[in-house]
């Protein structure tokens, strides 16, 4: 809490005969986070500093890899519970396998390529369908020239007009018409010398011209022809189902055990890469990076036993910008989505998560409020919970939750269930009406912004003298609150609330302008005036929450009318009262979140937070 | 005892005429924020804190509004 995991800077040293027993303890543990080493500018030369080469292994594992992967992409999906392990009795049977896959995938692909062959010989067959031709008349003759094509227009009488034109201008030649998709296909045959002048003519009633040789040596009619193609489509459909059927037992069999192949071989793969992040001379390897602190002598035990004390792991001081990995309890924990969802604090800085579990669920709920919205909240909240285990979407269910919650609480406060402040008769006992008493939760809000962001100066206050000592925190952190004090004692004594002089108040404040200004300069002078609107910026919690409440009550009011107008207008008052609730209770938990979360982010984290740590990843964690 | 109406029209004007500017003024905000997130989405956090800054114009304008309107009582 408030303070990252603690870490310790490590350079582990040995000789490059322990490398690999080295990694291997390394990724095992899964503690290291690695700092890549880059090359160094010294020259190059035995004893110099190099970048690692991987170790000899890895292009066969990289190529296990491959093969593994293509195997299981050919594999078909199947669901968890209908896998099986399997183990194999050897390399030979994983060959076997492999080899198994790669012939069914060819078949696979033979039998594509053949009914694709089959579509395609369709596409040129069905214009011919209604032809009521033998597909061997549109073959080659020695005098007569064959035209068939489309032509534009359905109408018989325009038909009729082509067909007897034809036959006036060409006396020796036979011509068909019938429609297709549409469309109306033509076939002309002429005499082979009239052929020009029969394209001329086709050309003339926008002939287009379909392509006849993928029709030669074909005998018979159109719709026989298409029917067997058919049949044989039918029967390559059925042989394509056993095939698959026989490839989805492989995969019940075998795909567990390559995905857990492909594991193996991925952590085996980061293992054999590992030295291109380390320092190597030609005898020894250097590896820098990060460990937590309290495992610090069990790595160095583990890696001294693994390699006979060949290998000498060093701790030193420099935590500057040692990698983040936020350490909260439970109930906290949570809330370190928001600052993964913003920046990760540096190492030396103070964690805010805890800060914002405090104020974060305050805001929220002064905003949301109501009993009602609060209970509906919680419970949605709640279902899904159950419906997701881990990850980010979880921390902020369990944030939303505590929200909720605060909501029902605040909701007493302000006595309001969904807007009445009557349940069943009873007047619900509250202290304070946010609905009349606006000045009031004005100044309450407005102080609580004072507040809030004085605990954000201390908390810079307290990073400066951590990271560059007390003048510097004094002049950047320090003057913000000398200032204060000196306004409030100035106010306060001008008012007559104390019997002080004034001039105390005013010196006070002079002085931490004074000390602003040597600390930030001009830039601190411009800011002063973020005092008063980061304060009235809390205003905002006041104003959400009126928002919300005065539409409840508008709600209310709308349906109860049309309650007491009876009839049918007594069902629109019922949607009238559920569209009303379900939409501001959608507005009344997406707006306080938002303004929850800036007013953190903004007003609160300005004050102290600077940010920037690079999250804790350790080497061999992502596989284990 | 100011005159009621000119006190609405005037808390009115305060809310109506805060609340544009915030609204102008986070729309090329939000833009930009939009177009950073679509190259970088770590970006979110910066970007929402940026779109939202505007925001604090129209709480001022509400506050103003109200103590507006407390001059009618």
């Amino acid at each position: 809490m408030l303070k990252p995991k603690a870490m310790c800077k490590v350079s582990i040293v040995g000789s490059i005969s322990v490398l690999k027993e080295s990694i291997t303890v390394l990724h095992d543990m899964a503690l290291l986070h690695i700092d890549e080493f880059r090359g160094s500018a010294v020259p190059s030369g035995d004893y110099s500093l190099q970048i690692g080469a991987p170790l000899p292994e890895s292009d066969a594992i990289s190529s296990s890899l491959v093969k593994v992967r293509s195997v299981m992409s050919h594999l078909p999906k199947l669901s968890e519970e209908h896998l099986r392990t399997a183990h194999p009795s050897g390399a030979g049977e994983l060959a076997k396998i492999d080899q198994q896959v790669k012939e069914y995938t060819d078949a696979l692909k033979a039998l594509d390529d053949e009914k694709s062959r089959i579509g395609a010989r369709f596409a040129e067959l069905k214009p011919f369908a209604a032809s009521g031709l033998d597909l061997e008349s549109f073959g080659d003759y020695s005098s007569i020239a064959v035209f068939a094509g489309y032509i534009p227009g359905r109408k018989k009488a325009a038909l009729d007009q082509i067909k007897n034109k034809a036959a006036a201008k060409f006396p020796k030649s036979e011509l068909f018409l019938w429609g297709y998709d549409g469309k109306t296909v033509i076939a002309f045959f002429v005499e082979l010398k009239k052929k020009d002048e029969a394209r001329e003519f086709l050309a003339k009633h926008g002939y287009s011209e379909i392509n006849l040789l993928p029709l030669k040596g074909l005998k018979g009619h159109a719709p026989h022809i298409i029917k067997s193609l058919e049949a044989e489509r039918a029967k390559l459909e059925e042989k394509r189902k056993h095939l698959e059927a026989d490839l989805a037992q492989i995969s019940k069999n075998w795909l567990l055990f390559f995905k857990k192949k492909e594991s193996e071989l991925v952590a085996e793969s980061e293992k054999a890469q590992a030295p291109l992040k380390f320092a190597t001379t030609k005898n020894a390897f250097v590896a820098e990076g990060w460990i937590p602190k309290e495992k610090c002598p069990e790595v160095r035990h583990r890696l001294e036993q693994a390699t006979k004390n060949r290998v000498y792991l060093e701790e030193s001081g420099d935590l500057h910008d040692a990698p983040i990995m936020l350490e909260n309890p439970k109930p906290i924990e949570p809330f370190e989505f928001f600052m993964n969802l913003y920046a990760l604090p540096k190492y030396l800085e103070i964690d805010p998560t805890f800060f914002m579990f405090l104020t974060f669920p305050i805001f929220f709920g002064m905003m949301l409020g109501d009993v009602g919205y609060g209970l509906v909240s919680l419970f949605i909240f709640a279902a899904l919970k159950s419906r997701f285990r881990s990850g980010e979407i979880k921390s902020l269910l369990n944030v939303m939750t505590l929200s909720a919650i605060s909501s029902i609480l605040f909701g007493f406060v302000f006595g309001e269930f969904f807007g009445e402040e009557k349940v069943a008769g009873f007047a619900l006992p509250h202290l304070i009406n946010r609905l009349n008493s606006v000045n009031e939760m004005l100044i309450i809000t407005a102080a609580m912004g004072v507040i809030h962001i004085n605990i954000g100066f201390i908390l810079g206050f307290i990073n400066k003298l951590k990271e560059h000592g007390f003048i510097h925190a004094l002049l950047e952190k320090g003057a913000w609150l000398i200032l204060e004090a000196g306004i409030v004692l100035f106010a306060a004594s001008h008012f007559n609330y104390i019997s002080a002089s004034k001039y105390i108040g005013i010196a006070l404040s002079i002085a931490g302008i004074a000390l602003l200004f040597r600390g930030e300069g001009i830039k601190g002078l411009v800011e002063i005036p973020t005092l008063l609107s980061n304060s009235l910026s809390y205003a905002r919690i006041m104003a959400v929450g009126l928002a919300s409440a005065s539409l409840a009550v508008v709600v209310n009011e709308m349906s109860g009318e049309l309650f007491h107008s009876g009839g049918v207008m007594a069902i629109f008052g019922v949607v009238v009262l559920l569209l009303g609730h379900t939409i501001n209770l959608a507005l009344g938990i997406l707006g306080p979140f938002l303004h929850s979360l800036r007013l953190h982010y903004v007003e609160f984290f300005t004050k102290f937070f600077e940010g920037g740590g690079k999250p804790y990843r350790p080497f061999g964690a992502g596989t284990a | 005892m100011a005159e009621p109406g000119l006190v609405a029209i005037g808390a009115g004007l305060a809310i109506g005429l805060t609340a544009l500017a915030s609204g102008l003024a986070e729309k090329d905000i939000g833009t930009a924020a939009v177009g950073a997130m679509a190259e970088k989405e770590e970006l979110f956090g910066k970007a929402l804190i940026l779109t939202v800054i505007p925001e604090t114009l129209v709480i001022f304008g509400l506050v103003v509004a109200l103590q507006i309107i407390a001059l009618a009582k």
